[in-house]
């Protein structure tokens, strides 16, 4: 992400391991899904009263299809929090190899390019048009 | 602002500090280094927080059961899940920095850039949200002033911090807000067109 004219900083150790705790803490918990299914009914207020899914909607069931190895079934739920828990899986062995220093820390722009920031928002916005229609049907 | 997470004065001053008087205590911080001093005040601070908050929530419960008709047993259990939430409090209060901190330094830079490293946002976000877990002592609305002291104090930080203006923390610290509160908005317009529809329909 680094090109002429930004300047960049590199991700500290400590931010490694706690992204990495993150996700993995990510994964276990969608792991975990069927033990703690009962016992927390969290649904999306504006999808259950509206019909109308927030940009969220569907990604406790895409991270679950994830972890029991279905990708095609995560991206159908969600496709943005699908993507997320790729990059989670991928950053786990990563940044173990950064802890371990076998591999570079990656480094943080400090400042995004105008094409990165249209990304960022028409990702989103792009999911949550897929949303609308997903969960219509 | 030193590194409190080494004896009680240091973290009692830097919690004054950063209650008190969070300009000068952000303006002073290093930008970099002494991040684990920041994670052990949010730790610290965070878990007695949370102890006090269900505390709180056990007493409130118990009460509200007690006058429901509950027994003695369903009130045990329902506070048992406290006890749960006390366990793994430490762990949540990291895990809620961290995902504070990522969504805030992202904002940073979608909203024209984060001249500091993560590091600093990290720092900020620990110390800002750390030190207002001490609210929560307060009974009944100890919530309530932790959250609303917290997003002052973290607009307040990454303004000093990062250095960037102040209008820009707003937008970062805000925006997730925003974006809730237009989705209740869209919720309230729903709710007032289908009252009136039915009001019409009502009338007709």
């Amino acid at each position: 992400m680094s090109g002429p004219g930004l300047s960049s900083a590199r991700l500290g150790r400590i931010e490694v391991a706690l992204t990495a705790l993150v996700a993995m803490i990510a994964l276990a918990v969608a792991w975990f899904y069927p033990v703690w299914e009962g016992y927390l009914d969290a649904r999306c207020p504006l999808l259950a009263l509206f019909g109308i899914p927030c940009i969220t909607c569907g990604g406790t069931r895409a991270m679950v299809a994830l972890v029991a190895g279905d990708a095609i079934e995560a991206l159908a739920w969600n496709p943005l929090v699908a993507l997320g828990g790729l990059a989670a899986i991928a950053w786990l062995p990563a940044a173990t190899l950064m802890l371990l220093g076998l591999l570079n820390r990656p480094r943080i722009p400090t400042v995004l390019t105008t094409a990165a920031r249209r990304t960022i928002i028409g990702g989103f916005a792009l999911n949550w048009g897929y949303l609308l229609v997903w969960f219509r049907g | 602002m030193d590194d409190p997470g080494r004896s009680v004065n240091g973290l009692l001053e830097t919690l004054r500090l950063v209650l008190l008087s969070p300009t000068d205590a952000f303006r002073s911080m290093r930008q970099s280094g002494d991040v684990c001093g920041a994670i052990a005040l949010l730790l610290i601070v965070g878990t007695c927080g949370s102890f006090f908050g269900l505390l709180w929530q056990a007493a409130t419960r118990t009460m509200v059961g007690s006058f429901g008709g509950l027994n003695f047993g369903e009130i045990a259990f329902a506070n048992s899940i406290g006890v749960i939430w006390f366990i793994i409090a430490p762990l949540a209060v990291l895990l809620s920095a961290v995902v504070t901190a990522g969504i805030c330094h992202l904002l940073l830079l979608m909203f024209g850039g984060a001249p500091h490293p993560p590091e600093t946002t990290l720092k900020t976000v620990c110390y800002a949200a750390g030190a207002n877990y001490i609210w929560l002592a307060v009974p009944l609305c100890g919530g309530f002033l932790a959250t609303l002291w917290g997003i002052v104090t973290i607009i307040i930080g990454l303004r000093e911090a990062q250095q960037v203006p102040t209008a820009r923390a707003v937008a970062v610290v805000l925006v997730p807000y925003l974006l809730v509160g237009c989705c209740l908005m869209l919720l309230l317009l729903v709710f007032g067109a289908v009252v009136g529809t039915l009001a019409g329909g009502a009338a007709g």
